[in-house]
């Protein structure tokens, strides 16, 4: 079961297109890394996957139902944090889940619980009094909770201290990891995703530039590494346009290549540099390829812009 | 804390780590038959890894006969297993040829090359004989 569904959604803010006939699927228990740079409309994907903003033009299901036709008892599977998730500050933890609890029929007591527990959260103390990390485990706790099939986080990590975020992927894997609910988890920073998140998508000038396993972006994506055997100027025209990052130094040469395979080493390589003294291929990393792609689209944009 | 030794690098599939981690604690006998092997969920806490790709890892271990899993015990190292001439074949000559020809190219001797693998050997294994053998 695709657990979100997303075809050809734009949305604009005024003549500003965020988002622009993206498609999107994200398989049943995927724990998904929605990564971009700041402003590349992530946050906006995301209130629209909630419903939060109304659909100019595309469509959106979720767990195989049409948005606007989610029953009350469908919605309550699905969880939400916001970017810099709002919590009634006057409240206390235990008051904010008494609050919350008859609003979902999925609410599990036992796991608010335990997650409590395992969060050192005191049920008595009020939400203002918690310093960032005890507020994030709280609103974590509260999407939690009500066992969402469905769980989308917008940059829930960020500016978190190591200790707490060590916690939270702790517990998230834990509790939403093994019972295989789907989550959505949006940052611009790679940071642990590398290995948390089993799929990746890069969002960045309105649609998706890529969405994947993360085993098939590994891969597909490659550093290499080449020392020519003298300095002869090779124009950078000649190398083909899907490589990235490309780097020249001397008689080094590196750059990220987006298709890797067998024939990559032993046909595409000596075509185009038949007098390498040795050429070195590496596993890229996810900050390498976010790199490369941010770049590159950073390029485009700006070429777009004069012309 | 896992009972073999792994560190995740960045770059390189975790899947494949893990599974190799393991794989060197089988042989070298860090891991004995019959030890526990982490679950899913302990791997997944331990290395704050994705579950699925924990599940994976197992199952490839199981496939290639380092686990079994026994009901009501859990995932525990097996036995060792006789291996088929097929694998000792692609391990003694595909591999093997492989290794060699690298060496060859980076203008190393056959003597260099014997002495790493005694070296290396010896280090992982240490003097003792396999008992299997």
């Amino acid at each position: 079961m695709i657990a979100v569904d997303v075809s050809r959604l734009s949305y604009r803010y005024g003549k500003v297109f965020a988002l622009r006939d993206l498609d999107l699927a994200i398989p049943e228990g995927a724990f998904y890394a929605l990564l971009g740079p700041n402003g590349a409309g992530k946050t906006t994907l995301l209130q629209l996957l909630m419903g939060m903003r109304r659909i100019q033009q595309g469509r959106v299901s979720l767990l195989g139902v049409e948005r606007s036709a989610l029953s009350i008892r469908e919605k309550s599977t699905i969880g939400y944090i916001a970017e810099g998730q709002a919590l009634p500050k006057w409240m206390r933890l235990e008051e904010l889940e008494r609050y919350l609890s008859p609003l979902y029929p999925t609410w599990d007591a036992a796991l608010a619980n335990d997650l409590r527990e395992r969060f050192d959260l005191d049920p008595r103390r009020k939400i203002r009094t918690l310093s960032r990390g005890e507020y994030m485990k709280a609103a974590l706790l509260c999407a939690l909770a009500p066992r969402p099939k469905l769980l989308l986080m917008d940059e829930p990590f960020t500016g978190m201290d190591v200790l707490v975020k060590d916690e939270l992927v702790r517990g998230l894997l834990d509790v939403a990891g093994n019972e295989g609910w789907s989550v959505v988890l949006s940052s611009h920073d790679v940071g642990e995703l590398e290995l948390l998140a089993d799929w990746v998508g890069f969002l960045d000038a309105g649609h998706m530039q890529l969405s994947e396993p993360m085993e098939a972006l590994r891969k597909r994506f490659k550093r290499v590494e080449v020392v020519l055997r003298d300095d002869t100027n090779r124009p950078a025209a000649t190398l083909p346009t899907e490589w990235m990052s490309v780097e020249r130094a001397g008689v080094r040469v590196s750059f990220i290549a987006p298709n890797f395979n067998e024939t990559f080493v032993s046909d595409v390589l000596p075509a185009h540099f038949p007098d390498a003294a040795r050429i070195e291929v590496f596993e890229a990393t996810l900050r390498d390829v976010y790199l490369a792609l941010a770049t590159r689209e950073r390029s485009r944009a700006r070429r777009e812009e004069a012309a | 804390m896992l009972p073999f030794a792994v560190a995740l690098k960045s770059g390189e599939s975790p899947y494949r780590q893990i599974v190799y981690a393991a794989t060197k604690a089988v042989v070298s006998g860090e891991l004995k038959p019959g030890d526990p092997f982490p679950s899913v969920r302990e791997l997944s806490q331990a290395l704050k890894l994705n579950p699925n790709t924990c599940q994976k890892v197992i199952a490839e271990l199981v496939r290639d006969g380092l686990l079994e899993v026994r009901p009501g015990v859990g995932t525990v190292v097996t036995a060792a297993r006789r291996s088929s001439a097929a694998e000792r074949r692609e391990l003694l000559s595909g591999q093997v040829e492989q290794l060699l020809v690298e060496a060859k190219r980076l203008g190393l001797a056959e003597a260099d090359v014997l002495n790493a693998v005694a070296a290396r050997w010896s280090h992982l294994f240490g003097e003792r004989r396999d008992a299997s053998r």
